[in-house]
């Protein structure tokens, strides 16, 4: 009797229903669900992308301008998370190597003043140009770097798609009334090792070989219809960087190759 | 005798619970996001950290797509400006605050009986500047309406990208410079988050300065440890002018622009700006416009 | 089970059943407060309340009428402010419980209209004082019907005898507007109706109603010689009149003695008498003469930009460019996207001609402009 009285007095007091419902539900609500998965894609990366990558673009400088778009002097690197031995590297470049690929290596070459061409080799390699340093990438699906891989300028470049988290199951009451779903869009996440050694900048700003580079690519089109590309680099080096250094570039949707202007790199 | 069996009781109670469940989704703006942005965030100055932290030097309009008054009007802008005490406690408006210092709080409103998310509030240390993203659905204010430094922010999901639409804003800036926006700007953001990182991406239009969409990316990092300060200011008589005196450069001053070139050994073309400017071939056909005309001043 | 568990149990279950019902009810957003502007709230208020009114004349609420009660339980209405925005530029009514006063008329051919909307946002409230800020006709030429729409507070000793006083709303404008509707000052002398019945000829002018304090402070040789600001002291609204316009550069009166010192110094008054809310925002509202109102943060915006060309003008006005040389030359193209104008009743080079006027050499000055 004494708990239904307790009822009684929570009822009279005009507990919503779900609320009240929830506390009886107990375990039934969802509200501590961890994300979840959609179940297995079965469909090639090709098939399955959430963005369309493909295409001509091209860099828009309006950042770290006089950093990129020209060799800034040797010591000029403001803002940049350098360890001491980064510093000492960077400060002992050599002006008479301006131009080498080094500056165009992965850790760098998304930053220069280029124009990109992006396309697919099969279903699950996608390729992307440069004709900055007439440079190309290629982006790799569902598959390891080969053992025993000699690194390369351009290093080994794992990718998937990022998909956003499922969204759980609506409830209300601890009733399930709605369903799970997978929301549209998503971002292709890129993790290149087995690389060389590069720079971040023109006028010698070091990465080492063991650097970690993770890249975020994500395409949206801004109010006028204009599409866009942009590319968030972390280059994880304790060697040269005491904190992750990042950068954002966002390269502008050009309707063809009209433009293309390779100017290689000296190796 | 008389104790209620929950299970029953929850049974009894599914219709109601489904009536609420159904009001609650066919309300507008119902934001059922894949992913909470709310957080303490850490601006992180790896890009463009003289303009962004210390200050854009005077002149400074690489890449950025002004039109010729805009550029005449920050070449007529001069830093003293802002020691007049109706512009010290001004702080930076939505179309630049994310590029400025200052650490980033954003958080979640939820109306209590729903939990539907009614808004985003943001709140960056430096001048308190605080922002309300509405999530709600409710519709932009009249163009009379009080126009302020955040602007009037609507949001809504694009999969797990937050896309802001600000309007009414008041005449503000895009560099600290004087490049500044009418109040006729409108802006666009794109809030995108990966792992720990904020990716923060802005466009901005202005049909009275830019010639184009101007796009800007900064970054953010999540802060282990939430540190948010307040930033009281009241101004100060600094500087003894008379009274209404509007510290300016002359017209057409040049000055400005050729130090910053002469400064960093850039072309006076390039540091004027204008969209054409932010292009690779930028100054490849600078030189090769040059060398066709034989050295002559292209401008 | 029993039958008295059996109510228990349907009572509870109506219980939470109406439980439903509300939070039905109340599961439409709620209209989340912002603390951070709470000018603009008041507004976007109104608008979710009676939507917004476009067309020929839109209502513009900068402080919408409240009531508050107090600790005693005594409602008590704080005043309501709103600006007209008419075919003619703003209309600003300060709404009491003494009544009306409304600030700038429209033409006289939209003036019965104005009066219409006027009738329909006062309601019973009655219009006791009416207000020019200068005699353009877009402020005073329907100076005669607004006044006949309202009642001048009259009684004591003189009620019932002076009945003409009594039937419309006072007028009242600034001296110099009077001697240019009356002829006084060279003009042919308008229509009758729309010259003031009292002036004030001093640098400020002051009186109490619906429990604040309403200055008038006169701005010589601004727009024309005859303006005049208004500030409402408790609600903390200022009437710029026609020395700041949020569509164009101001409009120089310079056959009424209209000059851009005189306008930036006008915008100067207007800036002594503001206080801003934090973070420079809010705070004193200040209405233009047309366009949306703002606060201090944006007079001071226009301010700088007429403080910039005038002094670029005068420049080269001392170095000796002539006027068409000083067009040619631009000196206000850094805003003419903003607020610049190639047609229409008053133009970016109607604008410079004028601020030439105002700073050009002694030695060029001729006659006077007037």
């Amino acid at each position: 009797m004494k708990g239904f009285d307790l009822f009684k007095r929570a009822s009279a007091a005009l507990v919503p229903a779900a609320a009240a419902a929830a506390m009886l539900a107990g375990p039934l609500a969802a509200s501590a669900q961890p994300a979840q998965r959609a179940a297995a894609d079965t469909r090639t990366p090709k098939q399955a992308a959430p963005i369309d990558m493909t295409g001509n673009w091209v860099a828009i400088v309006n950042e770290d301008w006089r950093w990129r778009m020209v060799t800034p002097p040797k010591g000029d690197f403001p803002g940049i998370p350098l360890t001491q031995a980064g510093r000492d590297k960077a400060n002992a470049w050599d002006p008479a190597t301006d131009g080498s690929c080094k500056a165009y290596g992965v850790g760098g070459v998304m930053r220069m003043p280029t124009r990109l061409r992006i396309s697919w080799v099969g279903d699950d390699v996608m390729k992307v140009e440069t004709d900055a340093g007439v440079q190309t990438r290629e982006l790799v699906f569902n598959r390891d770097a080969p053992a025993g891989a000699a690194p390369t300028l351009q290093g080994f470049s794992k990718a998937v798609w990022d998909r956003p988290n499922l969204v759980p199951a609506q409830v209300a009451g601890g009733i399930q009334v709605g369903n799970a779903f997978q929301p549209p869009g998503g971002s292709l996440k890129v993790v290149t090792t087995h690389h060389t050694d590069g720079w971040v900048r023109k006028n010698g700003v070091p990465y080492s070989e063991n650097a970690v580079i993770t890249e975020y690519y994500d395409r949206f089109a801004d109010p006028t219809g204009q599409e866009w590309l942009t590319v968030l680099t972390i280059v994880d080096d304790p060697v040269n960087f005491n904190t992750p250094f990042l950068t954002s570039s966002h390269f502008k949707k050009e309707p063809d190759g009209s433009k293309w202007r390779p100017k290689p790199c000296k190796p | 005798m008389g104790v209620v069996d929950p299970l029953r009781l929850v049974r009894a109670l599914a219709p109601a619970a489904a009536v609420a469940a159904a009001a609650t989704a066919a309300l507008p703006g119902a934001a059922l996001a894949a992913v909470d942005l709310g957080g303490y965030y850490a601006p992180v100055f790896h890009e463009d950290q003289p303009e962004r932290v210390p200050g854009p030097d005077a002149g400074e309009y690489m890449g950025l797509p002004i039109n010729e008054a805009l550029r005449e009007r920050a070449e007529t802008w001069s830093g003293s400006l802002l020691t007049i005490p109706e512009r010290q406690c001004v702080p930076h408006p939505s179309t630049y605050g994310m590029r400025g210092v200052g650490n980033l709080h954003l958080w979640e409103v939820r109306d209590n009986a729903t939990q539907e998310l009614v808004k985003y509030e943001q709140h960056i240390v430096w001048e308190a500047q605080h922002r309300e993203i509405w999530m709600d659905g409710r519709p932009f204010p009249p163009e009379w309406a009080l126009h302020t430094w955040q602007g009037f922010s609507k949001g809504h999901w694009e999969g797990d990208v937050l896309v802001v639409e600000t309007r009414n804003l008041k005449p503000g800036w895009i560099r600290r410079n004087g490049l500044a926006l009418s109040d006729k700007a409108h802006m666009t953001e794109r809030y995108i988050r990966h792992g720990n990182i904020l990716h923060h991406i802005y466009m901005i239009e202005d049909p009275v300065y830019l010639t184009e969409p101007l796009i800007k990316t900064n970054v953010f990092r999540i802060m282990d440890v939430p540190n948010m300060g307040a930033y009281p200011c009241r101004p100060a008589i600094e500087v003894p002018r008379p009274a209404g005196s509007v510290p300016h450069n002359p017209f057409h001053y040049k000055s400005d622009i050729e130090e910053f070139a002469h400064r960093y050994n850039l072309p006076v073309e390039a540091v004027e700006g204008g969209a054409e400017t932010a292009l690779p071939e930028y100054l490849d056909e600078l030189a090769a416009k040059k060398a066709a005309a034989s050295g002559g001043s292209s401008r | 089970m029993t039958r008295k568990n059996n109510r228990n149990r349907c009572s509870l279950l109506a219980g939470l059943g109406a439980s439903v019902a509300v939070l039905a009810f109340a599961a439409t957003p709620a209209a989340a407060q912002s603390s951070h502007q709470p000018a603009l709230q008041d507004q976007l208020d109104y608008v979710a309340q009676h939507g917004e009114q476009t067309g020929k004349f839109t209502i513009v609420p900068l402080r919408p009428l409240v009531q508050v009660r107090g600790q005693e339980g005594v409602v008590t209405t704080q005043n309501g402010i709103y600006v007209i925005q008419g075919p003619d530029g703003n209309s600003t009514v300060q709404i009491g419980p003494e009544g009306a006063v409304v600030v700038d008329a429209q033409t006289k051919a939209n003036t019965p209209e104005l009066v219409a909307k006027l009738k329909g946002l006062l309601g019973p409230t009655i219009i006791r004082f009416v207000f020019m800020t200068n005699g353009d006709p877009e402020r005073s030429g329907g100076a005669k019907e607004l006044r006949e729409a309202g009642k001048a507070i009259f009684g004591g000793n003189m009620a019932g005898q002076v009945s003409d006083l009594a039937d419309e709303a006072v007028h009242m404008s600034h001296e110099n507007v009077l001697n240019r509707l009356s002829g006084v000052s060279g003009d042919p002398p308008a229509d009758e109706g729309t010259w003031p019945k009292e002036t004030y000829a001093e640098e400020e002018y002051d009186f109490h109603l619906n429990d604040e304090g309403v200055q008038f402070f006169h701005v010589p040789n601004a727009h024309t010689d005859g303006d005049s600001l208004v500030f409402f002291r408790r609600s903390d609204v200022i009437v710029a009149g026609d020395i700041w316009d949020t569509n164009t550069y101001p409009r120089i009166d310079l056959k009424h003695g209209g000059s851009i010192n005189g306008v930036i110094d006008g915008l100067n008054h207007v800036i002594a008498l503001t206080i801003p809310g934090n973070k420079q925002e809010g705070g004193t509202l200040v209405v233009p003469g047309r366009g949306r109102p703002g606060d201090e943060a944006e007079v001071v915006e226009y301010r700088d930009m007429l403080t910039i060309i005038r002094d670029r003008i005068k420049d080269m006005a001392d170095k000796g460019m002539s006027l068409e040389q000083i067009k040619a030359a631009k000196p206000s193209y850094d805003y003419d996207g903003r607020f610049g104008a190639t047609s229409g009743p008053w133009t970016t080079d109607m604008f410079i001609s004028a601020v030439y006027e105002g700073v050009k050499p002694q030695r060029q000055r001729g006659r006077a402009a007037r």
